[in-house]
């Protein structure tokens, strides 16, 4: 047989109720103090989960990546074995011997 | 479907924090850490720079001193003697000097507590010594004296005192070391310095001394064997004793060291023995004065003799200058005499600039006119290995297009086939001296296709000395006149004498002659190989002559005649 009594108490305790109202200074008042805490906040962040996908972590370590190396590459690199030749008592860097206009008289 | 990672929140926060330290901070120390054991000057500048210009670069200090070292280790001079000449250091450039300066500069403005505050400091002093402002080294020395830094107020004077020495006020300047010697300071600079003032008022005995004391010091702030801007070091007193008892004498040489008259602080006057060296060799000068804030000098007493006297000066200051060479080479010694160095600008050739290539057979060439010129010589330079510019090089006057030397004008033409008629300078080479070859450009003459020959232009005065020249002592080749042949291709015949294969080329060409009595190449070419010959002793005029003869009764160009007359 079916325990009735949950019912019973129910009933009772709506009757009894029936007019008894609470104040909206009461309710805001126990709002208030029934807010999670900062530090209860945090730590429910942080143990959230996320889903991060792929190619955007792969996209933001590349732009982090990228900011701090890209000014150490602006530099003018050059690699060029540079020769010193011997001109006339002189001596003459060498560092590249490129194309030339032509000149004729 | 994209791919995705999920993670809690920390757990990413505690990624990205490792991320920012492993990509910020720790990745630039040990790249920093790489640079540093990079032996090669311009790569490990660059990197340097490259470590400078990251946004979280924490040791930019560090960076700064290294990466004026790489450019700057060490201010070398460039030595000029009557005969020879040559340097003795890396090639520095104006700008690795300004930019080292930048970087001392930095250090001293924004790094008081780095390790390297005081190397900077006196790496600057150095930089200017070398650069012979002696004006900021005054002002450098001044700066030092009100730091509260004791080591910075030591070097302070410690290059005061070497400031006073470069003056002759020898006084002073061995007060100030003196002074720090008593008081215990242990630096072998303290000890060069006082050998160096009086090796300088030719105390030998007292400087013999103090150069001995310096094998058991060492140096207070650092392991540079760099001794006062690009001053060379004496180091034992050995070399003390066997520089009095071979030139130590009573004869003295003043003169002075200018820059287009100005005077020119800081330079190291040289001697050797001419009888015993007859080439530069940068360790093989006796260092004998120093010149003063007005650029004059007077060394130590040396014995009656012949002597070649040189002059040393910093290598970034030779990129800009010519030096007035005189026409004498040997310096004859019986009593005091006056004897100047003065360098000057060069003179720029206005037309043509750089590497051109010539397409045709003439070019004009125009310079700027020279005050107290006589008259100007056109010169070209031809290299053991033309087209790679590399090994030995001959430098030759060459004539213009009427055949004259002498040039009064400021501008000639240059005809190359004029040219190639006249012999050239030529050197030989070969394992032994019966099997040495002619270079390649006195049977071709000075201009053949795909050759690049350097142009240099001269003036001289009536007595034949040297008053300027397009050619600095050092110079980027970028800013040399030099013609690139290429009118047309080399024959076979020319590739064979290119190639130094000189008994090919003359089986080549007879054959050639034997098809056809009158082709001009093979009896050209025949003439010069026979004119010069092609080894050592193996010439022969009278087929020269021979040949010569047959080409001219060909074309009737007399100029076939030039190379056996001369």
């Amino acid at each position: 047989m079916k325990d009735r009594f949950d019912e019973e108490l129910r009933a009772i305790m709506l009757e009894e109720t029936e007019k008894i109202y609470m104040s909206d200074e009461l309710k805001e008042s126990i709002l208030e103090n029934c807010k999670p805490g900062l530090i209860y906040r945090i730590r429910a962040f942080l143990n959230s989960y996320i889903e991060i996908p792929v190619p955007v972590l792969i996209g933001v370590f590349a732009i982090v990546l990228m900011v701090n190396l890209i000014p150490a590459m602006d530099i003018d690199v050059d690699f060029n074995d540079r020769q010193v030749v011997e001109i006339g008592n002189s001596q003459v860097i060498v560092r590249d011997m490129g194309d030339v206009d032509g000149y004729e008289d | 479907m994209v791919m995705k990672i999920r993670m809690k929140v920390k757990t990413l926060i505690v990624l990205i924090i490792v991320f920012i330290i492993g990509i910020g901070f720790i990745a630039p120390e040990i790249f920093l850490y790489g640079i540093e054991q990079i032996e090669e000057k311009e790569k490990a500048a660059s990197l340097y720079k490259a470590y400078l210009n990251m946004p979280l670069a924490i040791s930019r200090d560090r960076a700064l001193y290294r990466l004026a070292r790489s450019l700057v280790p060490h201010i070398g001079t460039y030595d000029l003697f009557m005969f020879g000449r040559g340097s003795s250091g890396d090639l520095i450039s104006h700008e690795d000097i300004d930019t080292a300066i930048e970087c001392y500069e930095e250090i001293l403005d924004r790094y008081e507590n780095s390790p390297y505050y005081v190397s900077s400091y006196k790496n600057l002093m150095d930089i200017y010594i070398g650069m012979a402002d002696h004006e900021k080294v005054q002002e450098l020395i001044g700066w030092g004296r009100h730091s509260e830094d004791e080591e910075i107020v030591y070097t302070s004077y410690l290059y005061a005192a070497f400031n006073h020495m470069v003056n002759r006020e020898y006084d002073k300047a061995l007060d100030l070391v003196e002074k720090y010697i008593s008081e215990g300071v242990e630096d072998r600079r303290l000890y060069a310095l006082k050998g160096h003032i009086y090796y300088l008022q030719e105390e030998y005995e007292e400087a013999a001394r103090a150069f001995e004391a310096i094998g058991t010091t060492a140096y207070l702030h650092d392991d540079d064997s760099n001794l006062f801007g690009s001053v060379r070091e004496v180091l034992n007193g050995y070399w003390i004793n066997s520089f009095t008892r071979r030139y130590a004498g009573d004869k003295r040489i003043r003169g002075r060291v200018t820059v287009n008259g100005q005077p020119l602080p800081y330079a190291q006057i040289y001697i050797h023995s001419k009888s015993q060296y007859g080439t530069y060799s940068p360790d093989g000068e006796l260092y004998i004065a120093i010149t003063d804030f007005n650029g004059e000098f007077e060394t130590i007493g040396l014995k009656d003799g012949e002597y070649e006297i040189g002059v040393g000066v910093s290598i970034p200051f030779a990129y800009n200058l010519v030096f007035k060479e005189k026409n004498e080479r040997i310096l004859n010694l019986t009593e005091d005499i006056t004897y100047n160095f003065e360098f000057t600008e060069p003179m720029e050739i206005i037309s043509p600039r750089g590497e051109f290539s010539l397409k045709g057979s003439i070019f004009t060439l125009k310079w700027e006119r020279v005050e107290g010129a006589d008259h100007y010589k056109v010169y070209a330079v031809a290299f053991d290995r033309p087209f790679d510019l590399s090994s030995g090089s001959i430098t030759y006057a060459i004539p213009n297009e009427a055949g004259e030397y002498e040039i009064r004008e400021t501008e000639t033409i240059i005809d190359i086939d004029t040219v190639n008629y006249h012999p050239t300078a030529a050197f030989y080479s070969g394992d032994s001296r019966h099997e040495a070859l002619i270079s390649p450009n006195a049977i071709l003459g000075t201009f053949y296709p795909g050759v690049r020959v350097p142009i240099i232009v001269k003036a001289f005065d009536k007595e034949g000395n040297l008053l300027n020249k397009s050619l600095p002592l050092i110079s980027n080749y970028e800013d040399v006149t030099v013609v690139r042949v290429e009118n047309r291709e080399l024959t076979a015949g020319e590739r064979l004498i290119l190639n130094m294969e000189y008994e090919e080329a003359i089986e080549y060409y007879e054959a050639l002659l034997e098809d056809d009595s009158t082709n001009i190449e093979a009896l050209t070419y025949l003439s010069r190989i026979y004119a010069h010959g092609w080894m050592l002793g193996k010439h022969d005029l009278e087929k020269a002559r021979e040949y010569a003869e047959r080409l001219y009764r060909i074309t009737g160009d007399d100029r076939v005649y030039i190379r056996l007359k001369k």
